[in-house]
């Protein structure tokens, strides 16, 4: 038997998010019906809307912002030589609660993926390039993911940089903290050992 | 290395299926097309992922079932391991010891099985892409960063296929993402042809010796890699590259190479006959079983499919010598005939018809 149409209605709307099936629609179908007051239902509203009308993307570096540019570029005390390159917003935030980098971020949306038909034009590379004309940026750190289009993303970059004076740097890659080398993978170790370090 | 019993359902014709077999000999008995072939063939896709045959992973499914599960349980000097393979119309999961494995490199390689059967003959008659996929399958058991490069390979290859097409078409890519991709293109394609080299050099020392065993009068026999670039591949490659925009595909490389099979150094197709030709690809699979021991140190699960019935006796009787010792043979004929059950000590006859297991005869002490 079918739920009355209304409720119904919302099942559908939680199953569209990434891993929300039926049983779990229905439990915060029922939560929302049961558990919420009428203003909790406007907040609800009020949040889905706003984040559709205001967060854009930053006009310098792509970052998620509620401004024309968002918090890191304004930042004048940040480090303006350079430019810390990753694939999405979510990864700035991450490395920004590490609190260990004080420079600039770039965010290119994506990855070329060849496969799948999405090329340099299809991310954000030149608005990069454009930044990089600025004298003031000496380093372009690269912290891709370490699977095989962030590979291939991160060598098109770097080709594009070898015949600048930018300094073209990557992030290490190796066990993580906690790591044991037990359960380490291949690949893992493989590039743990080739980019290790003079003590 | 043993397979003590495997389940089978969704497979083939086979509803649903379940036998022990014996450790050593497993004779199965049945009239064409009841399902004789398809139980040896589950054994090759659970130990390798892929049919014996160059099908479709899909064409094993039973007509209206959306999976097939092939498992079994296998001994391996007295440690019990688990295999699980399901294929699916989108794709294969595996499990060993109850675990998946999401890279089949980590996967295949941990059982070991050569088949011999009809369509072997391809390997002399049929086209390249046959030899390559025996060479890929052969060395894939026994080397596993091999089949993790081949995968990388295959991506790179689509990658670098898909950027040709688009610098005639769109300009969606250009020259720095073909050169970016086809760097790593290279890196993987020097890996793979080194690898299928060293193959066929140990393969072709191995064949006179076994060739000499089922024939007496044959020429000598060989085997020469045939590599579609014999020099440095990066330089080629760079030589290349206009040539491969204008055609837009990747026009070199070890998905375009072959091997030949030589008689007194002359290819063999041109000459030998189809009785020659039957015994050379028994001879191939001869090498393997010992290219496989040798390296594993263990003796492969061997799988006959139906090649006694095209051999005389005196030959039949050579195989099965050279086989017996610690070998588990699974081997299917159409009726007991070509086959002297009275000089095999143990072993199991299974009968089977329309898809289904109908008797086991078992002879002999029960060991294991």
């Amino acid at each position: 038997m079918d739920y009355p149409d209304a409720l119904n209605k919302l099942i559908e709307s939680f199953m569209r998010y990434p891993g929300i099936g039926k049983k779990t629609a229905e439990r915060y179908a029922f939560h929302t019906l049961h558990r919420f007051e009428n203003e909790d239902i406007a907040d609800f509203i009020d949040s889905l809307h706003r984040v559709k009308e205001e967060i854009k993307p930053c006009e310098q570096c792509g970052h998620l912002t509620d401004d024309s540019t968002c918090v890191i570029c304004k930042d004048t005390r940040r480090d303006q030589t350079k430019i810390l390159v990753v694939e999405t917003s979510r990864d700035v935030i991450v490395i920004e609660r590490s609190r260990s980098y004080d420079g600039l971020y770039h965010v290119l949306d994506g990855v070329i993926a060849p496969s799948e038909g999405i090329g340099p034009e299809d991310i954000r590379i030149k608005p990069l390039l454009e930044r990089l004309r600025n004298d003031d940026v000496k380093e372009v750190i690269l912290a891709l993911n370490l699977s095989d289009e962030g590979e291939t993303t991160a060598m098109y970059i770097n080709r594009l940089l070898e015949k600048t004076d930018l300094l073209c740097t990557r992030i290490a890659y190796g066990l993580p903290a906690g790591g044991n080398i037990g359960y380490a993978d291949v690949v893992t170790l493989h590039k743990a050992l080739e980019g290790r370090k003079k003590y | 290395m043993k397979v003590k019993s495997i389940a089978l359902s969704g497979f083939r014709r086979i509803e649903a299926m379940q036998l022990d077999l014996h450790p050593k000999l497993n004779i199965i008995v049945g009239a064409n097309a009841q399902g004789k072939t398809s139980i040896l063939e589950s054994l090759h896709a659970l130990a390798l992922t892929k049919s014996h045959k160059t099908i479709s992973d899909g064409d094993m499914i039973k007509t209206g079932h959306e999976t097939a599960e092939i498992s079994a349980v296998c001994d391996f000097d007295g440690r019990e391991a688990s295999f699980i393979i399901t294929l699916s119309k989108t794709g294969k999961k595996v499990k060993y010891n109850r675990i998946e494995m999401r890279r089949l490199s980590d996967y295949i390689g941990r059982l070991n099985v050569v088949m011999f059967a009809p369509e072997d003959l391809e390997l002399i008659k049929g086209g390249p892409r046959e030899r390559r996929r025996f060479i890929d399958l052969a060395i894939g058991q026994v080397d596993k960063p091999y089949v993790h490069h081949l995968s990388r390979y295959r991506k790179l290859l689509k990658e670098r296929n898909e950027i040709l097409k688009s610098m005639q078409k769109d300009n969606k890519f250009d020259a720095i993402s073909l050169d970016v991709v086809t760097d790593q293109l290279v890196h993987y394609a020097a890996k793979i042809v080194e690898r299928r080299k060293a193959f066929i050099d140990d393969l072709s020392k191995r064949l006179p010796q076994k060739l000499s065993m089922l024939a007496e009068d044959d020429p000598t026999l060989s085997v020469r890699y045939a590599a579609s670039v014999d020099s440095d591949l990066e330089t080629v490659f760079k030589q290349k590259r206009t040539f491969d925009i204008r055609r837009a595909t990747t026009t070199i490389g070890p998905h375009r190479d072959d091997c030949v099979f030589l008689f007194d150094a002359k290819p063999l197709i041109d000459t030998a006959s189809q009785g020659q030709i039957r015994t050379v690809v028994l001879a191939v699979r001869l090498a393997l079983i010992d290219i496989i021991r040798d390296v594993v140190e263990k003796t492969p699960i061997i799988l006959l499919d139906d090649v006694f019935s095209e051999l005389d006796q005196v030959r039949v009787k050579r195989i099965i010598e050279q086989l017996y010792g610690d070998a588990q043979v699974l081997l299917t004929a159409t009726d007991l005939r070509g086959i002297d059950v009275t000089t095999l000590q143990e072993h199991h006859i299974i009968t089977i018809d329309d898809g289904q297991i109908t008797g086991v005869d078992k002879h002999g002490r029960q060991t294991l």
